[in-house]
């Protein structure tokens, strides 16, 4: 009797499981065969999908790059840090207000744009890393062998805390990144318009990609990073000083972000102490979505979020005749988040995420 | 987690009872000591805290999902007084449970799906569906106007039994009498869930869900009732905010209240009633208290750093929270008599 009860709520939760899933890949096709063979909603060019499509490469690279730190430091240690978005934001806005201000007042930034991008750049990966160490000392070391909920609160309490800390530094006022002329507006390649902000995002996300790649998969500390992630305990036999390696892990992923702040500073202007959270959260969405602990992984994951926010409001949520669709792309990133996290935590390529080593 | 410790300084049953009667009293009493409506404003507050913490900790203390969306079924709660409400002519107190019945059934629905995601992730996933559900409530302008809010919710007008007077409840000590009862229901709730068998059953899903299911114990059906539970409650406290403040806009199912929750509850003691409890008072005073005595020395970001450096300290030195400072304080205060139960 009981296993019988048992056998029927599980087939009641998997058909209102694929009740769901079926539900929303309907409303998709719906509103994607609505908006190209009906026409539902404004009408955009060729020209102008192709836009939405690279804006959403631009933006999915950002993605990738903040996404290794949750990678990164998940694949290392199973734990979700909250507080990666505020990394991104702290390194940003520290070099804005500090480096890129004073550098664009004096002049500087017009006679040597290079150069001055690349002491903004540094000074955020450097106050990124900064903050990215003295919160994993703090916060997360003494908690290794506690419960992984414990982990998780106090992320969350230090993400909170640096969200203020900053809004009591820079204020609650938006801070504007400085234009960089060399930089701004449009260049032709292959018949194509791009703005140039653009182009240097993805050209720099490349490269920091496949530098961390390679500095993963062919140095010393990324083999250490790589052993301590299969197993901490063999790792420490094999001579590993685990501490300072799950403190690179950080200290690599904070890197990136703050470089990620920066390319996002020149890709929106601006910058503010709320800027890490929605960012986090979908560059975490990014994560998961490519295989959490996958360094390939969360740059497809990256680009594939980034794409499916830019081109699915005009697509397929103008298509469902959706009023206002272009405020509603963080809907469509959270939607993916929590499709994801529910139907498939495994990503699309990457390994199972959840209780991997329970 | 902090359970044996709660256990072993538990006061005898004659004291528990006393403790239970005289702080009901205080409750009761407690608005007549004063006239100014701040302080009465600041125990509606509390007991407003109080039974969102004890909801919250309903799933994030007993089920042990820590769910970042829980404020969403208050919000939601709350537009079904200001938006179904009017339309079906419902009183105040059918109000509240048409909102608790709709929102426990809306934990169920969600809680089947995201029961699905396991582990630390859960949390993430359901702040993912908190933020996706104060996008549409601030996107859909039709139906809960956006920004712009919800205004002229009908003020509570109460029919007293037997007589033909109804009662028009404007005044905030009055709200604080009518926010009483929805606490002690939830306070009867919350102990009846967490005591005896179906605590016990509780406890095993937090520690461990494999071997919960192993002993028979299905952790899906726990879950799922202590979320339906914990929504129903605080849809209902929704519907009472509505009707309290008269205006509903999307921020009551802001992140901002999810933190303070997180913060009330893991501070105070995660999984504990006293602690929970001692918890709510304390978040709801301590701002008040730093508000009125700094005036302008104490900036609201100031007093948001304090609240992350207290989180993260408890989390570090004290995992067990206030509850479990008690605990120590009475233990050893206790020490020389002969009480010292063991917990087996």
């Amino acid at each position: 009797m009981a296993q019988a009860l048992r056998r029927i709520e599980i087939d009641f939760v998997d058909l209102f499981l694929w009740l769901f899933r079926t539900a929303i890949i309907i409303l998709v096709i719906w509103g994607t065969v609505a908006k190209v063979f009906f026409g539902v909603g404004t009408e955009y060019s060729t020209a102008a999908w192709i836009d939405f499509t690279i804006a959403g490469i631009a933006q999915g690279s950002l993605y990738a790059l903040i996404a290794l730190g949750y990678t990164l430091v998940y694949g290392v240690l199973f734990m979700i840090n909250f507080a990666h978005g505020e990394f991104f934001m702290s390194g940003t806005m520290t070099a804005t207000v500090f480096v890129a201000i004073p550098l664009a007042s004096a002049g500087y930034l017009d006679s040597n744009p290079f150069m001055s991008m690349l002491a903004i750049m540094l000074t955020a990966m450097l106050v990124s890393v900064g903050i990215a160490l003295l919160t994993e000392r703090v916060a997360y070391r003494p908690l290794r062998r506690a419960p992984r909920l414990v982990p998780l609160i106090t992320a969350i309490g230090a993400s909170f805390f640096w969200q203020y800390f900053f809004r009591g530094l820079y204020g609650s006022a938006v801070v504007p990144f400085p234009n960089i002329p060399i930089f701004s507006g449009t260049i032709e390649i292959f018949g194509l318009e791009i703005l140039r902000t653009r182009l240097v995002v993805m050209a720099a996300s490349i490269i920091m990609l496949v530098g961390l790649y390679f500095f993963v998969m062919r140095s010393k500390t990324g083999k250490a990073i790589r052993a301590v992630a299969e197993d901490k305990d063999v790792a420490a036999l094999m001579g590993v000083n685990v501490d300072r390696t799950i403190a690179i892990t950080f200290a690599v992923g904070a890197a990136m972000a703050g470089a990620a702040g920066i390319l996002y500073g020149l890709m929106f202007g601006q910058t503010h102490f709320f800027m890490g959270f929605v960012p986090g959260i979908k560059a975490f969405t990014a994560a998961v979505l490519g295989g959490i602990g996958s360094i390939p992984g969360a740059a497809l994951g990256g680009l594939f979020l980034g794409v499916i926010e830019a081109v699915g409001p005009p697509l397929f949520l103008e298509g469902l005749g959706i009023p206002g669709a272009h405020q509603l792309k963080d809907v469509i990133a959270f939607t993916m988040l929590v499709l994801v996290l529910i139907f498939r935590p495994q990503g699309i390529i990457g390994e199972r995420l959840a209780e991997k080593k329970a | 987690m902090s359970q044996g410790a709660a256990r072993s300084t538990r006061l005898p049953r004659w004291g528990r009872v006393a403790l239970a009667i005289s702080l009901v009293l205080l409750a009761l009493a407690l608005p007549r000591l004063t006239s100014s409506g701040y302080a009465i404003n600041a125990m509606i507050t509390t007991v407003r805290w109080m039974i969102f913490a004890l909801s919250f900790d309903l799933v994030a203390g007993h089920a042990g999902a820590v769910s970042l969306g829980h404020p969403v079924f208050f919000g939601v709660g709350a537009y079904v007084a200001a938006i179904l409400g009017p339309r079906l002519g419902l009183t105040f107190i059918s109000d509240m449970l048409l909102a608790a019945v709709l929102m426990a059934l809306l934990a169920l629905l969600a809680g089947i799906a995201f029961f699905r995601i396991r582990g630390v992730t859960f949390a993430i996933g359901t702040l993912g569906a908190a933020i996706i559900a104060q996008l549409i409530a601030n996107n859909a302008f039709t139906i809960t106007r956006g920004p712009m809010c919800i205004q002229g919710v009908a003020r509570p007008e109460l029919t007293i039994p037997f007589t033909e007077t109804t009662l028009r409840v404007a005044e905030p000590i009055q709200y604080y009498y009518l926010s009483l009862p929805l606490l002690f229901i939830t306070i009867i709730i919350y102990l009846a869930l967490t005591s005896s068998r179906l605590g016990r059953a509780f406890t095993a899903v937090r520690e461990d869900e494999v071997r919960a299911f192993a002993v028979g114990v299905s952790p899906l059906r726990y879950k799922l009732l202590a979320l339906t539970v914990g929504a129903g409650i605080v849809g209902a406290l929704g519907s009472f905010q509505a009707h309290y403040v008269t205006v509903v806009c999307p921020s009551e199912m802001s992140l901002a209240l999810t933190t303070t929750l997180l913060i009330i509850v893991f501070v105070g003691g995660v999984g504990s009633f006293r602690g929970v409890m001692i918890g709510a008072l304390i978040f709801s005073i301590l701002p008040r208290l730093l508000e009125a005595g700094g005036t302008q020395a104490i900036s609201p970001a100031l007093q948001q750093v304090v609240y992350g450096v207290i989180l993260v300290a408890v989390m570090v030195f004290m995992p067990g929270g206030l509850d479990d400072l008690v605990s120590r304080v009475t233990r050893r205060l206790r020490k020389a008599g002969p009480r010292e139960e063991q917990q087996p």
